[in-house]
């Protein structure tokens, strides 16, 4: 039993990023903007998050940092995002390129900015955010075992987003204009939606939750920024696309590929797999093959935006 | 009265002019801004820390050891950036090119290493063969997953990025006479498998490894450029990547032009891994769980050259010697990553790099005018 609260514990730190990072992907997708650029958005918010620990560690420590962090990252993502902005909805330039420019931009910068602040890559801080055992929850049968004990408050922060995008694309005006913008942007527009101003908000919200998904995936998986989040924010992006673009698919699929991820991280601990004396890089490469295997399937009915990737030209309704 | 045009305004107004300015364009921002960021992170360093950059791939004057770095540095690139480019004329953007690569550097090496017995001193040639199948092969697969099964191009290729990086590291490690136990990386490639020098160090002297692979990149371009331009195949390809429908209703195959294209450019990157690092004598290979950045590198090589084959030679040439030039930024304590941030600026700016094509022809239609 222990080894399977084991496996629920480690899983989360995986889920709950992905989780976050993928619902920041619908936020931009469903308003029609492409978002390619996870990857980069989660450094951004990772590094600044990360620099922010390291600044003030000295003077305020624990989780309420943690959480402004959390912030901090997030208005980093936020800013980054305003690139893609720009190039998709501004000048209607190629999204995947600009995209895939943000993804190879933020890691090189981040080491350049790190090296000349502090003189190495890494950004270090004081990991003191884990949570051994959470007062009076920690005791609920097998709820306790799972969520409360050796947690992070991301985990609580991750539910929060997804009942909140589940509520905003299924209740707001917003998130219902949004969605137009995505589906047919012309008719939108014909109701008297600004496309691009909704588009934008859109992105930045998309900004904001990757920026600060990618510091709840470097806080409990690792213990200092390294210009990395270990491709997690392509796997986010695999992920929007399992889950259909719907927030609660995602969540089915963020627990899909966060199990099989883990199973690649803990298989040592797990006596049964590790005594199987399978190559080291088969696990490592499982999580990647799964994409492959479960997009096959999934692929031919796919229920993407209509007008995802499409720039909006008030011209085009002449 | 319409006079006939001189040669030089029909170049001047052709596509290819605005491509070329639009790429000048893109270069002169990306570099402006690594500029910028040197000036605030190393105000004291800053210009003559620029200077090496740019001049860096010259060398020391007089000697041209620089240019033959360039030219050993470029053969990835180059062959990179045309197996982005190759395929983003028939539409398809390949990101799995770094996939490719890794396959391509294994095969080679792996023949390199554990066949110089049978090829003797033919064996670089058998290598660069194998790394052209291998990347060939593993491009070919993910052109079946994208044309059978409608798998996003996008995350397809990342996805095989990772499955290629892994399996390598995973049949590296399981090879006998040919992995280092204990030590993560491969034997050291015997003399047969190196790749000629072909006359090149008489040239840049001894302590380049410029080779025999960069006219073998060159050909390659111009074949690759001969195919786009001149054959059936080529023109199928482009009517695919144009408009897939139309070309569909035409009667032309997009299944077909999505392998094909995958095939050759799979095998473009996998000979270029292989090349590189058959090119210098004592390379190993070293297991490692970052994906190769002259993957990624050869796509602004691409961009840059608007996927013009030709072009490639030249973008290709240009990041290797900024990357030379990077390389020599280290002597100032200055991180080589700025090169990174410089060619993505570039990137950036290629996705919209229509827009300076289009102020160009606006200005040179102008111009036209007032004359």
């Amino acid at each position: 039993m222990d080894v399977v609260y084991f496996f629920c514990q480690q899983m989360l730190l995986s889920v709950v990023p992905l989780l976050i990072v993928a619902l920041g992907g619908i936020f931009s997708e469903k308003g029609g903007v492409l978002n390619f650029s996870l990857e980069g958005l989660m450094l951004a918010g990772a590094f600044a998050g990360a620099f922010f620990l390291r600044a003030t560690q000295d003077a305020v420590s624990g989780n309420g940092m943690y959480f402004l962090a959390l912030l901090v990252a997030g208005a980093a993502g936020m800013i980054t995002m305003i690139l893609q902005g720009i190039a998709a909805i501004n000048l209607n330039g190629e999204q995947i390129i600009s995209g895939m420019a943000i993804n190879l931009l933020i890691p090189a910068l981040t080491i350049v900015i790190a090296r000349a602040v502090i003189g190495v890559l890494q950004v270090g801080y004081r990991n003191v955010f884990r949570i051994p055992e959470t007062p009076f929850f920690s005791k609920i049968p097998v709820i306790g075992d799972i969520f409360f004990k050796n947690a992070y408050i991301s985990t609580l922060v991750g539910l929060a987003v997804l009942i909140l995008s589940i509520f905003v694309f299924k209740y707001t005006r917003f998130g219902m204009r949004l969605k137009a913008c995505g589906e047919h942007p012309q008719a939108a527009a014909s109701m008297g939606i600004n496309v691009k101003k909704t588009r934008y908000t859109g992105l930045l919200i998309s900004g904001f939750l990757a920026g600060l998904g990618g510091l709840a995936f470097v806080v409990p998986n690792a213990t200092e920024y390294s210009a990395t989040v270990a491709g997690y924010g392509y796997l986010a992006v695999a992920v929007v696309i399992f889950g259909q673009w719907q927030p609660g698919h995602i969540l089915w699929a963020s627990l899909f590929f966060g199990a099989i991820k883990t199973l690649a991280n803990v298989y040592t601990s797990i006596p049964f797999l590790a005594s199987m004396g399978a190559s080291n890089y088969l696990f490592k490469m499982t999580p990647y093959v799964a994409t492959i295997l479960v997009l096959l399937f999934t692929s031919r009915k796919s229920k993407q935006p209509a007008a995802l990737g499409e720039p909006y030209d008030r011209d085009d309704t002449a | 009265m319409d006079k006939p045009e001189k040669a030089s305004v029909r170049f001047l107004t052709s596509e290819s002019a605005g491509s070329l300015i639009a790429a000048v364009i893109t270069i002169i921002i990306g570099l402006l801004l690594g500029l910028l960021i040197l000036l605030i992170i190393a105000p004291t360093i800053a210009l003559p820390a620029f200077r090496m950059l740019l001049t860096g791939g010259f060398g020391k004057i007089g000697v041209l050891s620089g240019i033959g770095r360039v030219l050993y540095y470029a053969v990835p690139l180059i062959m990179c950036g045309l197996a982005v480019g190759f395929t983003l004329k028939t539409g398809v953007f390949n990101i799995g090119v770094a996939g490719q690569y890794v396959m391509g550097l294994f095969a080679g090496l792996y023949v390199g290493i554990s066949c110089a017995g049978i090829f003797g001193s033919f064996t670089w040639l058998a290598a660069i063969i194998a790394g052209a199948a291998a990347g060939g092969a593993w491009g070919f697969i993910q052109g079946v997953l994208q044309a059978f099964f409608n798998l996003n191009a996008i995350i397809c290729g990342i996805m095989m990025n990772y499955t290629g990086l892994f399996l390598v590291s995973m049949i590296v490690e399981n090879s006998k006479g040919v992995y280092v136990r204990g030590r993560g990386w491969t034997e050291i490639v015997p003399d047969a498998a190196v790749i000629p020098r072909a006359g090149l160090n008489n040239l840049f002297g001894n302590s380049t490894a410029a080779n025999l692979s960069i006219f073998i990149c060159i050909a390659l371009c111009i074949f690759a450029w001969f195919i786009l331009k001149k054959t059936t195949l080529g023109y199928r390809m482009k009517a695919v990547g144009l408009n897939a429908g139309a070309a569909r209703y035409a009667g032309i195959s997009v299944r077909k032009s999505i392998l094909v294209g995958m095939l050759l450019a799979g095998a473009f990157a996998g000979l270029g891994g292989a090349m590189n690092h058959l090119g210098a004598s004592g390379t190993r290979y070293a297991i490692t769980d970052a994906l190769p950045s002259q993957g990624f590198a050869g796509i602004s090589v691409a961009l840059i050259a608007s996927s013009n084959p030709l072009g490639i030679i030249i973008s290709g040439i240009f990041i290797a010697f900024l990357e030379v030039g990077g390389v020599g930024m280290q002597s100032f304590g200055l991180d080589p990553d700025l090169v990174d941030v410089i060619t993505s600026v570039i990137i950036y700016f290629c996705a919209f790099s229509f827009v300076f094509k289009y102020l160009y022809f606006k200005l040179a239609a102008r111009l036209r005018r007032s004359e």
